[in-house]
């Protein structure tokens, strides 16, 4: 049925790598990916999985360390289809795009915001860049704004300081500067991981009617299944830089593909199930991307692997339609267990 | 299906140079990421080329001290050289430099000298000369390189205006000099290790308390500083009294910064869960500090250390240059800089700044030495 | 802001007071006082001076009645009538000694400080956005040299090559024929045509110290998550690196008023020897070599009070640039 949406944003084969002191770490390894348009796409993985920088690479915003290798990433707004990795990094269309077409938070909120000015003022100039307001006009679209995100008080919170707000206040006024365009994507990089519960909660119901009112597609960066599970219409899981499961969220939870997304799934505690008994972990750690092991770069860790088989070829993608697929030796190529 | 541990496939086992890693010591560590910075590695050895040299100092200086040549006052540098084809009996092999011939300009009076080709000096390597001891302890008469006959002029940097061989000179200086840098910031270093540690150590009053010292200290212009102090030193006191003075007048204005970082780094440690178990495991507040906290960070301290010798020395040669320090007949880089302050003199001896050119080199040496450090310092950093 | 004002000033004024004990403690350091000088220097030239005599300048000096009864006595007078004593060596009061180079030592560290900073932060920013380029190693490597010869070595290599190339040496801060005239435009360009080469033996460490501090900084601070984040809205380099990294690594830049003054007026006490400067370095030396202390002392006190006020300077520029340091979020 998703086969018949139309595609936003459409990445393949992204490649981006980083330079470190112990040699090239390829932290995307060959990433497809799509995000259409109205829906909500979750990337779910552990820590280095290469999830943030994937995200970080469509608005090319890795740093000076790293590079995007390969691959393309297709944007498909209003007009033409075009590459994004094929724009003038320094040109107007990726300005526009960024903070225009596409809005972006942050996982540390404060952070990612200049403590030196006052929100108003990162909101406003951001406002004028995209909208060519003028500065009194600015001003008031921006208190509406900071308002539908839930900020009390905006008239006097407008010439508030990052350090003077909360957490989950910042949170609020990034998510303000990155809707104040009216993106038709907003991508989230684990948004909630630095807030407290309550927050976290609250800022998912933000995020969730925005996305409903501005009927924009959200491209939801976070390792919390039970995230993924309250806001996702398609998954993604990712492992070592790859995508090694996508799936429409019910089915992902009804039926794992994947050995990873299923000891995944099985680590996540349940109401009641799991009273009094140890919960099933995943055993080793995720490997240093510099020493990836050999064929499917999960097999040392998995409880299915083919021994003369997964430690040395890697897996094929396997589609099973209906927009699910995984990377895994375990199915054949027509979908069924081999 | 399942894989047991035993046959786990190879992807599973570390690279050896990953087990190599986890296991080290954090020392090996610094060490192999000093080791990558070349600049850093290079001047190491020239730091511990220069503390052999001042170990050394009588044996590797042609001359004494006190080896005054009338004959020969602001005498230019000679060449070495390894073989002459135009002595009397066509090629020779050996070391040699060529003598001086001197001309005085019968109006200024004043004498210069020139290379005479005719006139030969031999040169040896481990040549006798004059006698001193070694260390203090044992009596030699040989040293590292010097003329055949002692008599005979080598002067491979040059002379001073009283005649004084520059060389021999500057292998004295840089006994002096580099010595007051490191034992000055060796005395400055117990002083803001301790005043440092206490203060982010226990913090609240105590740490206000060392804070506003160190700022007021901070606060009076340094040299100003020194220089009143070392102005008040009786003009008759001993070179040997004013030597161990001045650096710890030195060291009294310098342990302000070491301090700040020593309070900075146990500021940081103090709510770390291994100080927290080491104080309910019953150490002692000194124990914790010194035996716990302390060996976390000596990379940082020997950093910090090694980029607060250069501060020191540059301190020295400033002041006894401007006469406020080091008095002849100690000699030090300072020293033999005031014999070129003079333009006159200046402008026809261009090699008494050789003694600049070493304090140039030895306080860059400290400062990459101590930049290399302080970014290996953090081996996990990356 | 005005707690913040109000604790700065207190804390200056204690600064001020601490310092002034210091620069007692160095007056009184040489063995006798300023009679006994005085009355060793009479000797020496055949005159005695009356027990009268005597005792009316020990009266005038306070220099009867404990060490702390002295410093009380030397502090008022310097308050309450601006009395810094007498100076032996020039035999007139300390005031009218210093109060002519003052003026000039202060217009020579402030030209000189505007120039090191107009000369290190367009370097030092460059050095951090191009890391790794050729401008950014040169600037390095001059800065490892600036900082690594002391700056009476920049003056003897500097005089060096202007004897052998010009065969003279420039001193002083004006020619002879301009030097008694009044202010006018030959006046000031033949001043700027001599205070260059103060300014850059003077002003070298400081610009090699600042284009370090300002590199570090702004490559610490191009790093933070704020600058990703403003790229991620859309907002253009120049502005964005003018409106966040660069704020930001501006700080630190103002609080060195506080070390590079300092610096300044001791560069000045090492080339107003060498060049001649109507300064007060080379009668700092000179004091100090003939123990003329209360000269000395004063000297050594009106430098650190300038350093002081240059401190509180900075610290109320940063109140105003930083509004954490203003609304009390910070220190």
């Amino acid at each position: 049925m998703e086969q018949t949406l139309k595609p936003l944003l459409e990445i393949s084969g992204l490649r981006t790598s980083f330079d470190t002191f112990d040699g090239k770490v390829r932290a995307v390894d060959g990433v497809d990916l799509e995000v259409y348009a109205g829906r909500t796409l979750c990337v779910v993985g552990e820590s280095g999985c290469g999830k943030s920088v994937t995200a970080r690479s469509i608005l090319r915003l890795v740093e000076d360390s790293g590079s995007i290798d390969a691959g393309s990433i297709t944007w498909h707004g209003d007009g033409e289809p075009f590459d994004i990795l094929s724009l003038d990094p320094r040109g107007k269309r990726l300005q526009r795009l960024r903070g225009g077409d596409i809005g972006m938070i942050f996982q540390e909120p404060a952070a990612s915001l200049l403590p030196l000015r006052t929100i108003g003022a990162q909101l406003i100039e951001t406002l004028r860049i995209h909208t060519g307001l003028d500065k009194r006009a600015a001003r008031a679209r921006a208190v509406e704004l900071l308002d539908a995100v839930g900020i009390p008080d905006p008239k006097r919170r407008i010439d508030a300081y990052p350090f003077q707000l909360s957490g989950g206040m910042c949170q609020r006024a990034m998510i303000a500067i990155a809707l104040c365009a009216n993106p038709s994507l907003l991508i989230a990089d684990e948004p909630t991981t630095a807030l407290d519960v309550t927050t976290q909660a609250r800022i998912l119901d933000l995020l969730r009617d925005l996305q409903a009112e501005h009927r924009m597609a959200v491209m939801f960066i976070t390792h919390d299944l039970g995230v993924v599970a309250e806001l996702a219409d398609e998954v993604a899981v990712m492992y070592l830089g790859r995508v090694v499961e996508r799936a429409p969220v019910d089915e992902l939870f009804a039926d794992p593909k994947h050995p990873y997304t299923k000891a995944l799934l099985a680590s996540v505690p349940v109401l009641g199930r799991d009273r009094g008994r140890d919960l099933p972990t995943i055993p080793g750690t995720v490997p240093n991307p510099l020493h990836r092991p050999s064929g499917c770069s999960f097999h040392p860790r998995c409880a299915e692997a083919v021994a003369g088989k997964c430690d040395i070829d890697a897996p094929t993608e396997v589609d099973f339609g209906g927009g699910r697929t995984a990377e895994c030796v375990l199915y054949d190529t027509e979908g069924a267990r081999a | 299906m399942t894989l047991k541990e035993s046959d786990a496939p190879d992807g599973m086992t570390p690279s050896p140079s990953e087990v190599r890693r986890t296991r080290a010591s954090q020392r090996q560590l610094v060490w192999w990421a000093f080791k990558k910075h070349r600049l850093a590695l290079v001047s190491a050895w020239l730091l511990a080329a220069m503390l052999v040299v001042i170990a050394l100092c009588e044996f590797v200086a042609p001359f004494s001290d006190r080896h005054r040549d009338s004959e020969y006052t602001t005498a230019p540098p000679q060449v070495l050289k390894l073989w002459d084809t135009d002595g009397p009996d066509g090629f020779r092999f050996g070391l040699h430099v060529d003598g001086y011939t001197s001309e005085q300009d019968p109006r200024s009076l004043r004498i210069t000298y020139e290379a005479d080709p005719d006139d030969r000096v031999d040169v040896g390597l481990f040549v006798k000369g004059e006698e001193y001891e070694l260390f203090g302890l044992i009596p030699m008469d040989r040293h590292l390189i010097g003329p055949k006959d002692v008599e005979d002029p080598m002067y491979l940097f040059g002379t001073t205006t009283d005649g004084q061989d520059l060389l021999s000179q500057l292998v004295y200086a840089t006994r002096v000099s580099a010595s007051v840098g490191i034992i000055g910031v060796l005395l400055a270093f117990l002083l803001g290790i301790v005043l440092g540690a206490v203060s982010g150590y226990f913090g609240g009053w105590i740490d206000n308390v060392v804070q506003r010292l160190i700022e007021l200290i901070m606060s009076v212009p340094s040299i100003p500083l020194w220089l009143g102090l070392a102005a008040a030193l009786p003009a008759t006191m001993g070179p040997v009294g004013r030597y161990f003075i001045i650096t710890t007048i030195l060291a009294l204005v310098a342990w302000t910064g070491l301090a700040r970082e020593v309070r900075g780094r146990f500021l940081a440690l103090r709510s770390e869960e291994f100080v927290t178990s080491a104080r309910l495991d019953g150490s002692s507040h000194a124990r914790v500090m010194f035996r716990h906290m302390l060996p976390s960070f000596s990379s940082h301290v020997i950093a910090a250390l090694s980029l607060s010798i250069p501060g020191m020395i540059l301190a020295e040669t400033a002041l006894s240059w401007l006469g406020m320090g080091l008095r002849p007949p100690a000699v030090s880089w300072g020293v033999q800089l005031q014999d070129a302050s003079k333009w006159s003199v200046l402008s026809g001896a261009p090699w008494l700044l050789i003694p600049g050119l070493c304090v140039v080199l030895v306080v860059l040496a400290f400062n990459f030495v101590g930049d290399g450090l302080r970014d290996a310092a953090d081996p996990y950093k990356h | 802001m005005l707690r913040y004002l109000g604790r700065r000033a207190l804390y200056m004024a204690a600064t001020l007071l601490a310092i002034s004990l210091v620069v007692f403690v160095i007056i009184n350091l040489p063995p006798g006082d300023y009679v006994t000088a005085l009355q060793s220097r009479y000797a020496a030239q055949g005159q005695g001076l009356t027990v009268q005599d005597i005792e009316n300048l020990r009266v005038r000096y306070g220099l009867d009645g404990n060490l702390l009864q002295q410093y009380w006595h030397w502090f008022t007078q310097i308050v309450l009538h601006g009395d810094l004593g007498m100076s032996f060596e020039h035999e007139k009061p300390v005031s009218q000694v210093i109060a002519p180079r003052l003026g000039w030592t202060i217009a020579v560290s402030l030209i000189t400080l505007l120039v090191t900073w107009a000369l290190a932060f367009p370097i030092g920013v460059y050095s951090a956005v191009k890391q790794h380029s050729v401008g950014d190693y040169a600037a390095t490597t001059v800065g490892f040299l600036g900082l690594a010869t002391p700056n009476f070595l920049i003056a003897l290599v500097f005089i060096y090559f202007s004897v052998t190339w010009f065969g003279s040496v420039p001193s002083g801060l004006c020619s002879p024929e301009w030097c008694d005239a009044s202010w006018n435009l030959g006046k000031l360009l033949d001043l700027l045509g001599h205070l260059w080469i103060p300014m850059i033996v003077i002003g070298t460490g400081g610009v090699a110290g600042l284009v370090r501090i300002i590199r570090n900084n702004l490559l610490d601070e191009l790093r933070r998550p704020y600058v990703t984040a403003a790229r991620a809205r859309g907002v253009p380099e120049g502005p964005l690196l003018r409106r966040y990294p660069l704020r930001v690594a501006l700080n630190p830049f103002v609080s060195t008023i506080g070390w590079i003054l300092p610096l300044l007026l001791v560069g000045d006490i090492v080339v107003g020897q060498i060049l001649s400067l109507p300064t007060l370095g080379p009668i700092l030396l000179g004091s100090l070599k003939s123990q003329d202390m209360y000269l000395a002392g004063s000297i050594i006190m009106v430098l650190s009070v300038v350093t002081v006020i240059g401190t509180l300077i900075s610290d109320l520029l940063l109140g105003w640039l930083d509004p954490r340091i203003r609304l009390g979020h910070q220190r």
